[in-house]
């Protein structure tokens, strides 16, 4: 950068300087930013790294080498917890690619706009506006198998002997963790592929409609699909990281329930690690999943970027 | 021709009807529960509205298990927090997008790379610095801190591309008129750039306040906790007074601020992610 500015006397007389920014002030003005990066991510981050290596309880440490990690894979819930993210892997793509993308082309094709928007607003509010653990505790109170709104309404049509046991089963658990918050169209992925279809130029559309693509589905799959690919691809990828580490809302939802028959991962890493004070053990299943993630996005950009992906967007 | 379109387009109003109806209608039973008895949740559990009406469960959870006290907790840590975020990562926003010094794409890399950074990563040490090494467990640092330096991350990414689309020509103008850097960057950046600061402190805020995993490590003083780690201790019934209907009620009283934001500034926060925020 050039101060190639002219520098105009002032009416005053006397000299103007332009005063070009130091580099001082640049460390400046990132170091806040730094210091705190460095004390609360990058260290912690080698910080987990070193700790795997030992046994680290809380009082005393001795490293331990890989044992932490051979202990982590011949752990029978280990698997069982990666059998777990499996199932809520799919069940996550599966909602977040259906009934939002519904969503989002209902919203797009409305004619009036003042209704598109004030369907927005309802389902942003509605989704975004409650926060997540109300959402869970709320779920919990329906799946609850007494005064519970499935129970009720399975009491109501006379077929209570029917109405599902929610906690009764592993699977159960896990589902009713992820049924949790039909239709699922609330919220962060419906105002994705609603960017996504805005992007798309009218020029296309018209094309298309010029080439003979008519009707409703055709469009959706010839054109609306296709174009959307970066925000489906974006959604899956979050989808998978947030699959793999996420446990917050089973901790909430089943706590492990049936006898830690829905663990997952981030929750045995949790309970390792703040229950049992045994720091190593969790760090090594921090380490490991996050080399996993690591995999899976290397993967993605070696494989999965397609030469064919259309950019919608000017 | 023209019925036929009539005819779809009263389905989708249809459709999206629904899907709102069965988005809101939990936030509705919501209301409705969190005024009934437990008596009432069994045997009058689809009346709309319960005789007798137990308003009282809300002041009871506000005032005797922690509420209240929370509320302000949440609402305190949230609030610094964001401003905080604002302060620091604007700062550094503006030194990446604009000024030049020895290693600035190093130091950048650095911040845009922990993106990648899992949360589990970091947390075991950052629970045994902050409250060992630091001995901050139980005060509203251990909150802040963390926050300020996790929540920047994505702010320096999103305002460094706003910053650096700013004509130099504005910048040249200010520093002609004498003004040091930072004076510059108040006087002139930060004005200009209020539609995605607004953005970005809904994100912020939204991310603060529902925090689970970190205040529940780091709170174990009651009268520390944040709203989302009390609103789920109402389930635990030591209370010999415990209702269902207050579980409830602190659901109610959780949605309020998140409620009252989204009143305020749905418009910025869709407004930035339909213009790109998610450029990923």
């Amino acid at each position: 950068m050039s101060s190639h500015g002219i520098a105009e006397g002032r009416p005053s007389g006397g000299r103007l300087k332009l005063r070009r920014p130091s580099s001082l002030m640049g460390y400046l003005m990132i170091g806040p930013t730094m210091v705190l990066l460095v004390i609360f991510s990058y260290y912690p981050f080698f910080s987990s790294l070193f700790y795997s290596l030992t046994n680290w309880d809380g009082i005393q440490s001795v490293f331990i080498g890989l044992t932490n990690y051979k202990n982590v894979l011949a752990n029978p819930e280990w698997w069982l917890s990666m059998g777990n993210v499996v199932f809520i892997w799919i069940f996550s793509v599966l909602r977040v690619l259906i009934l939002p993308l519904l969503a989002a082309e209902l919203l797009f094709n409305i004619r009036s706009i003042k209704a598109q928007n004030r369907y927005r607003a309802l389902l942003i509010t509605g989704g975004l506006a409650v926060p997540w653990m109300v959402i869970a505790l709320l779920w919990q109170t329906f799946y609850h198998p007494g005064y519970g709104l499935f129970f009720q309404v399975f009491q109501a049509l006379g077929i209570e002997h029917l109405a599902p046991q929610w906690e009764g089963t592993r699977w159960m658990a896990l589902t009713k963790t992820m049924v949790m918050g039909f239709p699922w169209v609330g919220g962060l992925n419906t105002l994705i592929y609603l960017a996504g279809l805005q992007a798309i130029p009218n020029e296309l559309f018209d094309a298309a409609k010029v080439d003979g693509v008519s009707g409703l589905f055709q469009r959706l799959f010839r054109i609306d699909l296709p174009l959307l690919l970066g925000q489906i691809k974006l959604l899956i990828i979050l989808c998978t990281s947030g699959a793999l580490q996420g446990y917050e809302l089973i901790m909430v939802m089943t706590g492990g329930n049936p006898f830690r028959q829905s663990m997952v991962p981030g929750l045995l890493m949790y309970y390792k690690a703040f229950v049992y004070r045994e720091f190593g053990y969790g760090a090594a299943i921090a380490v490991i999943l996050f080399l996993l993630i690591l995999a899976i996005t290397y993967l993605n950009f070696k494989y999965i970027r397609s030469s064919t992906e259309y950019e919608a967007s000017s | 021709m023209r019925n036929r379109q009539k005819t779809t387009e009263f389905f989708k109003h249809l459709a999206l009807f629904t899907m709102v109806l069965l988005t809101l209608a939990p936030l509705f039973f919501m209301l409705i529960l969190s005024v009934k008895s437990n008596a009432q949740y069994y045997q009058k559990f689809w009346a709309i509205l319960p005789k007798p009406i137990h308003f009282e469960y809300y002041s009871h959870v506000w005032n005797y298990r922690g509420m209240g006290r929370a509320m302000f907790n949440s609402i305190f840590v949230a609030g610094i927090s964001t401003v905080g975020v604002v302060f620091v990562a604007s700062l550094a926003a503006y030194a990446f997008a604009r000024l030049h010094f020895w290693a600035k794409e190093f130091f950048f890399y650095m911040v845009i790379m922990l993106l990648m950074m899992p949360g589990m990563m970091t947390l075991i040490p950052a629970y045994l610095l902050v409250t060992g090494t630091f001995r901050l467990g139980n005060t509203y640092f251990a909150l802040i801190l963390p926050y300020i330096a996790g929540g920047q991350v994505i702010v320096i990414f999103l305002m460094r591309t706003f910053f650096a689309s700013l004509p130099e020509e504005m910048m040249e103008a200010a520093r002609l008129d004498g003004a040091g850097e930072v004076s510059v960057m108040l006087r002139i950046a930060m004005p200009l750039s209020r539609p995605i600061l607004a953005t970005v402190a809904v994100l912020t805020v939204l991310a603060v306040y529902n925090d689970f995993i970190w205040p529940l490590l780091t709170m174990t003083d009651k009268s520390m906790q944040t709203v989302i780690v009390a609103v789920r201790s109402l389930t635990s019934i030591w209370d010999p007074e415990f209702q269902l209907g207050q579980v409830q009620a602190g659901n109610v009283i959780a949605s309020i601020p998140l409620f009252l934001l989204f009143m305020v500034a749905s418009k910025y926060y869709i407004q930035g992610i339909l213009t790109g925020a998610i450029r990923a």
